[in-house]
């Protein structure tokens, strides 16, 4: 087991490589030089003139230097790489006191439990409703669950999120509050006026975030029960009279739930490319706003660092759903 | 074998079957007939959404007086040209290279600008300058009658004349009768004013007639519009070609199957040519129709407009975010306040004085001020009719998705079927490719992509393209291992069938089914990327909006018929394409049809 996980993440190296050398490409793709973006937007505030120039002139060389621009690109990477290694992704472009880790951790602590709390949620209501939908396949129920998922499956995130803030906000209903994911003055609240101020905010994002991914997992679950359903043994344990609620719950149950557990590493991309959307409907001050705000200001740190903390924390999930499935299923050969 | 023995063995197969099980699906073919309708909104509608009529007859005074006013400068340029004859065209055309050599930075990016647009060859330029005399001499033409186009033919034969001189290079001929033809532009120019009422000098216009919203469509345009024609009257056409010419067998209609289809592709090319020259611009018409006929600078007997009478980016400054005419909220009083809301008439806490309320102009050949249809889904920003705008987005919208899918599925496929057939390292190498782009949120991805590179509609197809194929890639490498060892694909390689030949003709095509229910999800998967990039701001820039940047017009709450409209359109359209892509999987693979 152990050599199995070793493995895994020997494996992980190369698609690490891979990933990084993809970032940096895309990086370079870039049209602009860093430098002088920032040398002449450190100008625009100077007023012009010669000396002016001159200074930008040099504030470039400076600049340039500082970053290690014009080394080739080969010594640029091995560079960048070293620093990521050290989870040292530099200051902010245009808040240099500002480091891009701090602020990127800060982020994480917002967006990380949006995330896991709407894929906790997703499991509790898809397994039992594609169980449902599969033990009662071809009846009513079955037929409505999933047509209804399906709706939900082709529903835009940010239209779903903004029809919602139409229909809860201010100004229809007044229900729910749709900004951010605190009230102004929730410094001042008690602990528990505190939490429940945050639920209230988080019902809406949380639902968002959560539906999609529901669609999807209630469908690979009613999917795997029709599959083991059918298999020789379920036969067998009904043959030997078996009630029909132990058929279903300690037989085809946990089998049918291995591949679904494992699903969740190809919900976390999901999630967290939705989460840009979705923090910026609510505007919810967490990583993927953090990263949009910084794309609009072309602040190259931190897009950097945001897209390889997300892809390191995606190649994580794939390591951790490997090895689950492996725990979960004796029938893989840790070979 | 004679036919008819060919047609007694007929067996079905693979397409015969699919189609045949897809046809089975209410669901999938409802869908299907729906998304046709759907492109076939965005392809027509320059007919459907337009501020140009179909029809216009009558007198347009401004674009005659404009085409008469512009007669002498552009004579003068053209005699211009004419005269310099090639060498100096060449010689200001070296003087403009040279200047651009020497420039650097902003002004060099400018000027190489400047010359991708600049005609390049003394020929060209010569034909332009004819080209733009021809224009002003047609516009005023078509508004004379017969008797009075005279001077107008003169000076059009004199033209021609020069140009053909100048280009044999006879510039002694030129020089000789430049003053003639500048005579000429002279008289055409003062005989043909139009008579002041009352006044017995001068010519009086006669109404013409012309097609100005079909004038508009360009060649391309034609193009798809001949061949949606096609594909909506295919159960009409398909029907008669298979009982008459085909006799009803079956093998005969399958063998038929790729003419057909070449036939829908090729037969449209022919309607290219009818586009108008001007197609595209507006020609003399500076203001609109509209514009014209409401100030009376045009006078129509007859103008017949579009269901839809709102241009695209026509704007209505007194009908700025007016919400859905259906609506109670938008009602509108005689004197031009809105009843309700907002912006019905207050008093300003000041002054105590009412705020007047600007009055809707409503102008020709719109619905009238509180009809319902006037804007069925509201304005926007600058008062553009929104079902007019959503008509055009759809053009961008759906075939963001189209495109973005076929590269995509091109990668992918190329890709996967190199992993799958030659497997070792090849395989090796694309499997880890695929695993690396796995690791990202390829949204996230196309999202810096699009916002270093580009905005444009091109750059979005290419990102969702180049990012999304990993998908298709894996299904294909799927099947080419599960096919690779069957008998047929060792068949063609013990028969010594090059790796190609195999790949092509007998692999591909057994694995291209699952590849053609999975481009039918990309296609839905590229039109939300697409709205979804539009909805952060990073989408298809202007003029043509899509439903996405429709979207975000305005952000605010209270304009809730502005984010509802496009969105429900997208939702729509995703709807769409996946119940079509179920149909197709669970045609393709009835096993799989419980799932």
């Amino acid at each position: 087991m152990l050599s199995y996980v070793l493995r895994r993440l020997l494996w992980m190296v190369p698609t690490m490589i891979g990933i990084t050398v993809l970032l940096f490409c895309v990086m370079q793709l870039a049209p602009g030089d860093p430098a002088a973006l920032k040398t002449q937007g450190e100008a625009g505030g100077m007023g012009s003139g010669s000396s002016a120039t001159a200074d930008v002139e040099s504030a470039y060389e400076k600049f340039r230097k500082r970053y290690k621009l014009d080394e080739p690109l080969g010594v640029q990477y091995v560079n960048w790489v070293e620093h990521l290694v050290t989870l040292d992704f530099g200051t902010e472009f245009f808040r240099p006191n500002v480091q891009v880790a701090d602020e990127l951790w800060r982020r994480l602590q917002v967006t990380v439990p949006l995330s896991i709390v709407s894929v906790l949620l997703s499991y509790l209501i898809a397994l039992p409703l594609g169980m449902l939908s599969a033990v009662k396949r071809g009846s009513l129920i079955d037929k409505i669950t999933t047509f209804g998922l399906f709706v939900l499956y082709s529903l835009p995130t940010f239209w779903a999120g903004l029809m919602l803030i139409i229909l809860f906000g201010q100004s229809s209903l007044g229900w729910l509050p749709v900004v951010g994911l605190h009230d102004q003055d929730a410094d001042q609240f008690g602990t528990w006026q505190y939490a429940w101020d945050t639920i209230l905010h988080g019902i809406l994002p949380v639902t968002v975030l959560t539906y999609a991914g529901l669609a999807y997992l209630s469908r690979q679950m009613r999917t795997g029960m029709l599959e083991v359903v059918r298999q020789d043994y379920i036969r067998t344990a009904r043959a030997k009279g078996l009630s029909e609620k132990v058929v279903v719950f300690k037989h085809a149950m946990r089998n049918s739930l291995i591949p679904v557990v494992t699903i969740f590493a190809q919900i976390l991309p999901i999630l967290i490319g939705g989460s840009v959307i979705v923090e910026k409907v609510f505007n919810v001050q967490g990583m993927g706003l953090y990263a949009y705000e910084a794309l609009l200001k072309r602040d190259y740190p931190v897009i950097m660092a945001t897209v390889t903390v997300t892809s390191f924390m995606t190649l994580l999930g794939f390591l951790i759903s490997d090895i689950l499935y492996a725990v979960v299923d004796p029938r893989i050969k840790y070979d | 074998m004679t036919d008819e023995a060919r047609g007694k063995v007929y067996s079905k197969d693979y397409w015969d079957i699919v189609l045949g099980q897809v046809r089975r699906r209410p669901s999938a073919m409802i869908a299907l007939g729906l998304l046709v309708l759907l492109y076939a909104v965005a392809i027509y509608a320059p007919l459907l959404a337009n501020d140009r009529p179909f029809l216009f007859e009558g007198t347009d005074a401004t674009a005659y007086k404009k085409a008469r006013r512009e007669l002498l400068p552009v004579t003068a340029g053209l005699l211009a040209t004419a005269k310099g004859g090639e060498a100096a065209f060449d010689a200001t055309l070296a003087a403009e290279e040279a200047r651009g050599a020497a420039l650097s930075g902003k002004e060099r990016d400018e000027w190489l600008r400047q010359r991708e647009q600049r005609v390049r060859t003394f020929d060209d330029e010569l034909a332009t300058e004819r080209q733009a005399l021809a224009l002003r001499l047609d516009a005023m033409r078509k508004q004379l009658a017969p008797s009075d186009r005279g001077p107008l033919d003169e000076l059009s034969e004199a033209a021609d004349e020069v140009v053909a001189l100048s280009l044999s290079d006879d510039l002694a001929g030129v020089e000789a009768r430049a003053a003639s033809v500048e005579a000429l532009a002279q008289r055409a120019r003062s005989e043909c004013d139009v008579a002041k009422e009352g006044g017995t000098e001068g010519v009086v216009l006669v109404p013409f007639r012309e097609f100005p919203a079909l004038q508009s469509i360009t060649g391309a345009e034609l193009y798809f519009m001949a061949l949606w024609a096609l594909v909506l009257s295919f159960p009409l056409w398909n029907t008669l070609v298979n009982r008459v010419f085909l006799g009803g067998r079956r093998d005969r209609i399958r063998r038929a199957r790729r003419p057909k289809l070449a036939a829908m592709a090729l037969l449209p090319l022919l309607a290219v040519p009818l586009a108008s020259e001007q197609a595209g611009g507006d020609g003399l018409l500076s203001s609109g129709y509209k514009a014209g006929l409401a100030s009376g600078a045009m006078a129509a007997t007859d103008a017949v407009f579009p269901p839809v009478a709102f241009g695209m980016a026509e704007q209505n400054l007194t009908e700025i975010f007016r919400p859905p005419t259906w609506a109670p909220s938008s009602r509108i009083s005689e004197d031009g306040y809105y009843e309700t809301g907002a912006r019905s008439a207050r008093v300003d806490e000041m002054t105590g004085m009412a705020i007047r309320g600007e009055v809707v102009d409503v102008r020709h050949a719109e619905p009238e001020r509180n009809a319902a249809w006037r804007h069925p889904l509201g304005t926007d920003s600058l008062g553009r009719d929104i079902l007019s705008r959503m008509i055009w987005g759809a053009r961008v919208s759906l075939s963001v998705g189209l495109v973005s899918t076929l590269i995509l599925v091109l990668i992918g496929t190329v890709l996967g079927s190199l992993a799958g057939f030659f497997g070792g390292w090849v395989d090796l190498v694309i499997s880890r490719v695929i695993e690396v782009f796995q690791c990202f949120p390829v949204f996230f991805l196309i999202l810096i992509v699009v916002a270093f590179v580009g905005q444009g509609i091109l750059y979005i197809m290419l990102a969702i393209g180049l990012f999304r194929w990993t998908g298709v890639a894996r299904l294909v490498r799927g099947e080419f291992i599960r096919l690779r060892e069957q008998d047929f694909v060792v068949a063609s390689e013990a028969l010594g069938a090059s790796s190609m030949r195999t790949i092509f003709r007998h692999v591909l095509p057994n694995a291209l089914g699952p590849v053609l229910v999975s481009a039918t999800f990309s296609v839905a998967s590229g039109i939300l990327t697409e709205s979804a990039l539009s909805f952060l701001g990073f989408g298809v820039k202007l003029p043509v909006p899509s439903w996405g940047s429709l979207l975000i017009e305005s952000s605010s709450v209270e304009h809730w018929w502005i984010q509802v409209f496009p969105g429900l359109f997208i939702f729509l359209t995703v709807v769409l394409y996946n119940l079509f892509g179920e149909g197709v999987r669970d045609a393709l693979d009835p096993r799989l049809k419980e799932a």
